[in-house]
């Protein structure tokens, strides 16, 4: 089996990024697998990282206005009445 | 070797979801919402109940969703335009009509099917307009812009991507072509993703992180996290709120982002670390704050 070099729990969290992304190369994934194997701090962090982005995937949207969405509807209507238009012709 | 962290992550019961809650709803009818007791549906759109308990279906509900410290909540998918509101018993999920089904629903001229759209769309078009644009203003000509280039072209919609894909195209190009903004550069960064001050010198924790799980478990904490996370996406700076309001809250894959945006995708990772490690920072706080 091969050595794998210690990093340093700044280091561990500087992979992280990458590794969440599934980008980190062969040689640094195995770096920070050892390193998370026996560092519970780090564990901890990375299932922060973990649940902030399932919490960021639940926020909803910001509301939008009344008056944004009136003008929206506006548009809507406009294009409705006119493709009824019956002496207009679609391009 | 075993991911022996893959099993740590704790899906957090954040909102409400696939539950029982006390409630009055209500459907607009063009939608057909469906809200189902646990055994029979209780109502039918447009018509309101209250004091029900109620059991909504879909496992996807996380759209719109609020907690006040009275427990009440309010929750809405925009998607369908249920609004719910009451006391939680446990939580709830709204079914959602997906958005090529709204789309099909619009194009025979249904009004409620394109506000719903609209609602669920049109802030992510402004993030992604202001980023190729210099003003509000002409970010709001851009969505706009799209929403009608949608209209038009929504009969030759193939499907062939997702409607989300589509939209997000069609706003980037737009905007792009506007171009009133020079195009912009990933700042080279060099900081740690976590402040300095957190290790020792020999680069370890001084104090372990905290499990975010533990601390989420109850209402009032998500209703608090829900609120942070929104003020530190807002908060971050544009290209990083672009990103990962594109990657995270949207769920795109980090090509399209990279592609919509107009950055190479190992630009796209780093901005998205920074973007998300922001955005712990401030989750963590509130969880820290939640202990004391
Ligand atoms: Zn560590």
């Amino acid at each position: 089996m091969m050595l794998v070099k210690d990093i340093n729990c700044r280091h561990a969290v500087r992979l992280i990024g990458d590794y969440l992304e599934g980008k980190l190369s062969r040689r640094d994934r195995r770096r920070l697998e050892h390193h998370l194997a026996g560092c519970d701090a780090c564990g901890a962090y990375l299932e922060q990282m973990r649940a902030t982005i399932a919490l960021a995937g639940q926020v909803g949207p910001e509301d939008l206005s009344d008056d944004a969405l009136d003008a929206l509807l506006d548009v809507f209507d406009n294009f409705q009445r006119d493709r009824g238009d019956p002496g207009e012709d679609m391009p | 070797m075993v991911p022996i962290f893959a099993s740590s992550l704790v899906i957090l019961p954040f909102h409400v979801c696939a539950a029982i809650i006390e409630c009055d709803v209500e459907a607009p009818a063009t939608l057909g919402a469906t809200v189902t007791s646990a055994s029979e549906p209780i109502a039918s759109s447009g018509e309101t109940i209250s004091d029900a308990t109620i059991f909504l279906e879909n496992p996807k509900v996380h759209h719109s969703c609020r907690f006040d410290a009275a427990r009440r909540c309010s929750l809405r998918s925009p998607a369908t335009d249920v609004r719910v509101t009451g006391n939680i018993c446990q939580s709830a999920t709204v079914s959602e009509v997906d958005d090529e089904e709204l789309l099909q629903r619009f194009l025979q001229g249904d009004r409620d099917s394109f506000r719903a759209l609209v609602q669920r769309y049109q802030p992510v078009l402004l993030q992604i307009a202001r980023y190729y644009v210099n003003s509000t203003a002409s970010a709001e000509d851009v969505a706009q812009d799209t929403w009608i280039a949608v209209l038009k072209g929504a009969e030759r919609f193939e499907g062939r991507a997702s409607f989300k894909t589509w939209l997000f195209r069609i706003v980037a190009n737009r905007a792009r072509s506007t171009g009133t903004r020079e195009k912009r550069q990933v700042p080279v960064d060099t900081t740690d993703p976590v402040a300095g001050d957190r290790f020792n010198t020999q680069g370890m924790w001084k104090e372990p992180p905290v499990v975010f799980a533990d601390l989420l478990a109850d209402t009032e904490s998500n209703y608090a996290v829900a609120a942070a996370i929104h003020a530190a996406i807002a908060d971050l700076p544009e290209i990083q709120r672009s990103v990962v309001t594109l990657r995270d809250v949207e769920g795109l894959s980090t090509s399209e982002v990279a592609s919509l945006l107009e950055l190479s995708e190992a630009n796209t990772r780093v901005v998205l670390h920074r973007a998300r490690a922001h955005i712990r920072e401030v989750v963590e706080r509130v969880a820290e704050g939640g202990r004391q």
